[in-house]
């Protein structure tokens, strides 16, 4: 696809915080799905889980053990857990939708939002090569799970610093997107 | 692909999950081919490799396989329902807690919600998104035209950017707060490539000039077809009830 860099994680971590907002990129390597009842329970844990620079957030549809849709889901209902899970050492956020401008605030320099297709559970699904339950299996669906990806189409919607890639552009979609609060600021 | 009409109903509910109906596909079509934003367009061209991707392979389209509402005539009872539903979710994912505070996965994603008032059977799956993106308002029955439509296109273009757009409206104005969400629902299981009123014309606009877009990634099309019913109602209220569906809406009807 075109404008579509290859990302390979986590050689090119550095390589993705210079990436302007919206532009489309395809990521390889490990990340982790996780969603509401997984964070709730890796906070009340108190273990580290220091892996955790990947989060996606996401929750998967197995069928006989192997993952067949495997979606974002709605990056807005988890912005009560950023700040902590930055302190935890996440670098970046795969997940779908706009969030709050103060959400944004909070990311914005310390990690980066990427945003993949919502509703494209098959195709992503057909991204991920390998998959391992690494805690909470009696949350099925909301388990926290290893997915090893390929090629995994995600644009860039908060990043470091930059608040938008193309100011002109971008100022004319942010004029009726920051109005709002629940809009995601560049997109 | 069209759906068989003596498949079993867990056997439809599963296949609707992979295999859109054609009028859903029509306006995805339509939103793809008239689409002016480039990541707008981009978004689309993920939704057709999805749909085909599903299709071959016959998975889910979205992870989220939802939860089921039935609206039908009561010979299909609550047991039938229940089967069919358990059946069904064994392949596609547990979405449902058994309680709202201690949030144990119920690993049936039962009950089945049944809403009778139909002639035929019909169902909807709707994810969580999309769920969320629901509206309850008990509106001033003073407020003209004008100002209902503006609180619908209001709470659309604040709720698109979560629930996966180009999406679909529907909106049932009048009845009682306890029936106008459900009548509303209702309204997606009707072929939708019906003309569009000049009130559902209107609204469409409204939604579409927010250029928020496919995915939310800017563009015209946010909303691929609005739906508005009235119903009679109470003198002093004006209830209007607002669900949105995401670009991959899931319905079915069931003859058997």
């Amino acid at each position: 696809m075109r404008n579509s860099k290859k990302v390979l994680l986590p050689t090119s971590y550095s390589l993705l915080t210079k990436l302007k907002v919206g532009d489309f990129i395809k990521i390889s390597g490990k990340i982790f799905a996780a969603r509401d009842q997984t964070l709730k329970r890796i906070f009340a844990s108190g273990r580290k889980f220091p892996k955790l620079k990947i989060l996606y957030f996401c929750g998967p549809l197995e069928r006989q053990g192997r993952i067949v849709s495997a979606g974002p889901t709605t990056t807005s209902r988890m912005e009560w857990a950023f700040e902590e899970l930055i302190k935890m050492g996440t670098k970046f956020f795969i997940g779908k939708g706009g969030i709050s401008p103060e959400a944004a605030k909070t990311i914005r320099g310390r990690a980066v939002y990427l945003e993949a297709p919502g509703g494209c559970g098959a195709l992503l699904a057909s991204k991920i090569k390998r998959s391992r339950i690494v805690a909470f299996p009696e949350l099925q669906a909301q388990a926290l799970v290893e997915m090893e990806v390929e090629d995994f189409p995600v644009v860039v919607a908060v990043v470091k610093e930059v608040a938008c890639g193309n100011e002109s552009e971008n100022k004319k979609i942010e004029g009726h997107a920051l109005g709002r609060k629940n809009f995601s600021p560049c997109l | 692909m069209k759906l068989s009409e003596k498949m079993k109903l867990s056997e439809k509910i599963v296949e609707v999950n992979s295999f859109l109906p054609a009028d859903v596909k029509f306006f995805l079509r339509k939103a793809a081919a008239n689409e002016s934003s480039e990541k707008g367009r981009k978004f689309m061209g993920f939704i057709f490799e999805n749909i085909k991707m599903a299709e071959k392979k016959k998975v889910p389209l979205c992870q989220d396989t939802g939860i089921v509402s039935f609206y039908g005539p009561p010979k299909y009872n609550e047991g039938f329902l229940k089967k069919e539903t358990y059946l069904a979710y064994k392949k596609l994912r547990q979405s449902q807690v058994k309680s709202p505070f201690t949030k144990r996965p119920d690993g049936r994603n039962l009950p089945a919600i049944h809403c009778r008032r139909r002639r035929s059977l019909g169902f909807i799956v709707r994810g969580g998104g999309s769920q969320n993106c629901s509206a309850l308002k008990m509106l001033n029955p003073a407020a003209t035209q004008e100002e209902v439509l503006r609180f619908i296109s209001g709470f659309v273009i604040e709720k698109a950017p979560f629930c996966c757009p180009p999406v679909f409206v529907a909106v049932a104005v009048g009845g009682t707060p306890s029936t106008v969400v459900a009548l509303a629902e209702e309204l997606l299981l009707k072929d939708l490539r019906k003309k569009p009123t000049d009130m559902e014309s209107k609204v469409l606009k409204k939604i579409n000039g927010s250029g928020i877009g496919p995915g939310g990634w800017g563009g015209k099309n946010t909303a691929l077809c609005v739906k508005i019913k009235e119903f009679p109602c109470h003198i002093a209220t004006l209830p209007v009830g607002i669900v949105i569906s995401c670009w991959c809406l899931r319905k079915g009807i069931y003859n058997g």
